[in-house]
């Protein structure tokens, strides 16, 4: 394996207003590849992203702990993104009707962005517009380009936003919850189109979902936050067949899948407030396998035997309980 | 279209409505004003039959519902009447030459308003240093707090006064020599109107700011100043025109104050005068055309509004 | 199971700012010194506003502050006794439309009645067209300058009056606009569910949520009505002379403005601390902003 490594995050710890919401996080993408990040609500997820893609500042937050290199680049430097905005790495958001200008066509948004980054392949702004309209699978590109962001379905729109985000064929793009917004049938449809042009246009991708399925569809490593920290990551077929942390083991069993009877079992308890997060690991008062002295230190990742990466001290353990369990 | 229709017509039901309700009003409040206009017009030392010859010519013998309803009906046929006071001479045509100055002066008040208004506010909502914000949001509040013919009085000391920068009230009576006596007392409606619109636009521009759409043009390389001017300024302005709408009442009562105070021919002068001499049908005429105005000055904010805004036309 | 829950896009609870409360305190104060010195100064300073002490059209000397007017009467202490009767007149001027309008508004929009909602807002929007000045004036007119109520100067009752008769739309639209928002919520559904009476709906429930909005808008809504007052001298209505009233002291002093500035621009002063102290009270009562910054 000769893969070049594209963005590498360790340890980073992100802060707004002071408070601090994200403590750890360490994530890797190589260049094409395709990674996900799964968590609940206030996990650091999104901040995570927005971090990677420069709108921190924004919201008034920072990085304040840790690495973060993008293409070689420092990203914890102030004004680091400037020109990396477009074409190295680029975002594709939550909720697409308020990521457009509800006051400008869909056109006019596609030819802004492409003069831009200077990104019309020689076609003209204009036709470059229809093509990264057809290219997103959206038919009749002429009229979308005359429409105004309301007037088209979320799906279309979601797919318009897609399209703005690889329209500098950046090395790089952000998928946050693109799809959270959407019907399950047009969910299925945007993940299958991000996973296609990560493929055809040789791009990486972090793809950030609260639910699993939805990552496992598109990426081959998987990172699982909670309460800030990266908790397990590792690639996403193991994760999903043998999650190895107790969190990642109760995410999976809280999801719904077809097939399967029983009882959903949920999480019980709510992840802890920022401003209390427990001293020792995080997860540990909702855990079933807690006892005192995980809420010593913080654990930190450390390599398993099935090929991921678990911040858990009990996870030798627990996996001889559970095939103690299970025999 | 369907969205213009409607409003188009709700607009136009309201226009009759308060044409209605402003004749009907006006009419049976002036008519309870103390006084006889037939007395007012001939002087305390005419004969009591030539007073009584009067009110007949004039139709003040018959009763308030008649008078009331006649009035109305000339309405609808375009006609305000015939003044008292200036016998035989048509409402309107004494009325046009007083309204021209107040709506030129609510005209460029207004223009003044809304390009001051909008540069500061915008300016206000880009401004990164927090004294800047502190300092601009201090300065509204005091400007806010002056009602429009108080700040005439100011800028006549300071400008006319002291600094003879203009002339201390008065009208050319033609244009463009106008301009010279106009600005002033137009600049003293602007510092409450145009503060009011700055404080919107500021508000409105913040709020563009933090939407996820600039943030989202951003990341995607859309160079700043592109953003400000296409995606944050329109957005801004948008709250501005229902808030002028809003606001026509006031410019138009601020307007007749200011004009009092700056000496100008215009509606305020015109309703004293026709007040004093008890003359009926002017009065009713002023308080009908300012009405009207302020109507229709409405259905332009509705109309500017939709050409604005591609919400607000769904279902083509 | 809060594990399907979406990431909410404002990820910061939103931090009540400082300065908002520094801003409050400070309006209160400004209002305060300005009703203070209303009350005080003409116990403290016994001259007689009406009576003349010096010379006409005397600048500002530590004995007169203000200076002396056309007749050679103390402004400074023409323009406090003067404020006893704006700030009177003022409060009288909204509170009684802010009840009215808040009663009839709420119960026009707790009312299930459509025609009653469309014929009274048409109502409103006929008088709304009206420049307020406009009616005030003919109504000024009307009662004219010598209708008195007794412990009130001549011309106060008339003021008075026109407030009263069209300023309550405004509160009754508020009133209206907010109650059919309350309306939609639960605990309001809930009390009609709950089968409990119409009236009691309305006074127990609707109207102490109905209030603050309504009330809100008369702080601001004071300054208005003291700006109109003090309007209508320019009008040749409003406060007969002598007694002294803001609106008349500025009229006076502006034919002379050109050689005695004091006797417009210092009542101007007053009432322009008395309005930066209710624009601040308003401003901290309605904002709540949170600075995005474009990057």
């Amino acid at each position: 394996m000769t893969q070049t490594l594209l963005l590498q995050a360790s340890n980073v710890a992100i802060e707004i207003d002071g408070r601090q919401l994200v403590s750890s996080v360490d994530l890797a993408v190589n260049k094409g590849s395709a990674v996900g990040i799964v968590g609940e609500t206030g996990s650091g997820k999104s901040l995570t992203c927005r971090a990677i893609a420069g709108s921190l500042p924004a919201i008034g937050g920072s990085i304040t702990h840790g690495t973060l290199t993008l293409d070689g680049r420092d990203l914890t430097k102030p004004k680091a993104y400037a020109d990396l905005y477009g074409r190295t790495v680029s975002l594709v958001p939550q909720n697409s009707l308020s990521a457009l200008n509800p006051l400008m066509r869909i056109g006019a948004h596609l030819i802004e962005t492409i003069k831009a980054l200077d990104a019309d392949d020689g076609l003209g702004p204009k036709n470059r517009a229809a093509q990264l309209l057809e290219r997103v699978g959206l038919r009749d590109p002429e009229r979308i380009l005359r429409q105004y962001p309301h007037q088209l379905s979320g799906g279309m729109r979601q797919r318009v936003m897609i399209a703005l985000a690889i329209a500098g064929r950046p090395k790089l793009l952000i998928a946050d919850e693109p799809t959270t917004a959407l019907d399950v049938s047009v969910q299925k449809e945007i993940v299958e189109l991000l996973g296609q042009l990560t493929r055809e246009e040789d791009m990486a991708m972090i793809l950030v979902s609260h639910d699993l399925g939805v990552v496992s569809a598109a990426t081959e490593t998987v990172a699982v936050m909670y309460s800030g920290m990266v908790v397990e990551h590792g690639p996403t077929e193991t994760i999903l067949q043998h999650p190895r942390h107790p969190y990642t083991k109760a995410l999976l069993e809280a999801r719904p899948t077809i097939g399967r009877t029983g009882r959903l079992v949920g999480i019980p308890g709510a992840p802890a407030s920022p401003d209390a997060w427990p001293s020792g690991c995080r997860f540990a008062p909702r855990c079933k396998y807690a006892q005192p002295a995980c809420n010593e230190a913080v654990p930190t990742l450390e390599a398993t035997d099935s090929g991921q990466f678990v911040a858990c001290r009990r996870v030798h353990e627990i996996g001889a309980l559970e095939s103690a369990g299970a025999a | 279209m369907i969205a213009v229709l409607r409003i188009l017509l709700g607009r136009v039901l309201q226009i009759v409505l308060v044409a209605l309700f402003v004749t009907v009003g006006t009419g049976a409040l002036v008519r309870l004003i103390p006084g006889d206009p037939a007395r007012a017009i001939l002087g305390s030392r005419a004969s009591p039959e030539a007073v009584s010859a009067l009110r007949g010519e004039l139709g003040l013998d018959l009763p308030m519902i008649q008078q009331l309803g006649e009035s109305v009906a000339k309405l609808f046929q375009g006609d305000l009447g015939t003044s008292f006071a200036v016998r035989g001479q048509d409402v309107l045509s004494l009325i046009l030459p007083a309204l021209a100055v107040t709506a030129s002066l609510a005209a460029v008040a207004l223009v003044f308003s809304i390009v001051s208004g909008v540069g500061v506010g915008l300016w206000l909502a880009l401004v990164r240093r927090p004294e800047a914000d502190l300092a601009g949001r201090l300065v509204m509040t005091v400007l806010l707090a002056l009602p429009g013919f108080m700040a005439g009085l100011i800028l006549l000391y300071v400008v006319s006064v002291q600094l003879k920068l203009a002339p201390a009230g008065g009208w050319a009576g033609s244009w463009p020599g106008n301009a010279r006596y106009i600005w002033l007392p137009a600049l003293a409606l602007t510092i409450y109107l145009g503060s009011l619109i700055a404080r919107a636009v500021r508000q409105a521009a913040l709020d563009t700011i933090g939407e996820p759409f600039v943030q989202a043009a951003r990341t995607r390389g859309v160079p700043r100043s592109r953003i400000v001017l296409r995606h944050i300024l329109p957005n801004a302005i948008l709250p501005v025109i229902p808030l002028v709408g809003l606001n026509a009442g006031f410019l138009v009562s601020g307007a007749v104050i200011v004009e009092s105070v700056f000496a100008l021919p215009g509606l305020g002068a015109k309703l004293l005068e026709a007040m004093g001499s008890r003359d009926l049908p002017v009065v009713q005429g002023i308080a009908l055309i300012t009405a009207l105005s302020i109507v229709v000055f409405n259905l332009l904010a509705d109309l500017a509004n939709i050409a604005a805004d591609p919400r607000l036309r769904r279902s083509h | 199971m809060a594990v399907v829950a979406a990431e909410a896009p404002g990820l910061v609870p939103a931090r009540r700012r400082r300065p908002r409360r520094l801003e409050l305190r400070v309006g209160i104060g400004l209002i305060a010194a300005v009703i203070l010195a209303c009350v005080v100064i003409p116990i403290v300073n016994t001259t007689d506003p009406n009576a003349l002490v010096a010379a006409p059209l005397q600048p500002p000397s530590a004995q007169h502050p203000f200076g002396t007017d056309t007749v050679g009467r103390d402004v400074f202490i023409r323009v406090f006794t003067a404020g006893r009767l704006d700030l009177a007149l003022a409060a009288l001027g909204v509170i009684v439309p802010l009840v009215t309008g808040t009663v009839i508004g709420t119960v026009i929009g707790a009312s299930r009645s459509r025609t009653l909602d469309v014929v009274a807002m048409r109502f409103t929007d006929g008088l709304i067209a009206f420049p307020f000045m406009i009616v005030v004036l003919l109504i000024v007119l009307i009662l004219g300058p010598e209708a008195q109520i007794p412990p009130l100067p001549p011309g106060a009752a008339s003021v008075l009056a026109a407030t009263w008769l069209v300023n309550w739309t405004t509160y009754a639209r508020l009133a209206r606009a907010r109650t059919h928002v309350l309306r939609q919520e639960d605990f309001i559904a809930a009390t009609g569910l709950l089968g409990y009476s119409r009236p009691r709906i309305v006074v127990r429930h609707l109207l102490p949520s109905v209030s603050p909005t309504t009330a809100t808008f008369a702080v601001a809504d004071t300054l208005g009505i003291v700006a109109l007052i003090a309007a209508l001298p320019f009008l040749g209505a409003g406060i007969q002379p002598p007694t002294p009233e803001w609106g008349s002291i500025m009229y006076e002093g502006r034919g002379v403005l050109s050689q005695a500035w004091w006797i417009s621009l210092s009542t101007v002063g007053v009432v322009l601390v008395l309005g930066t102290g209710v624009m601040m009270v308003v401003d901290s009562l309605i904002s709540n902003t949170r600075r995005a910054r474009l990057t």
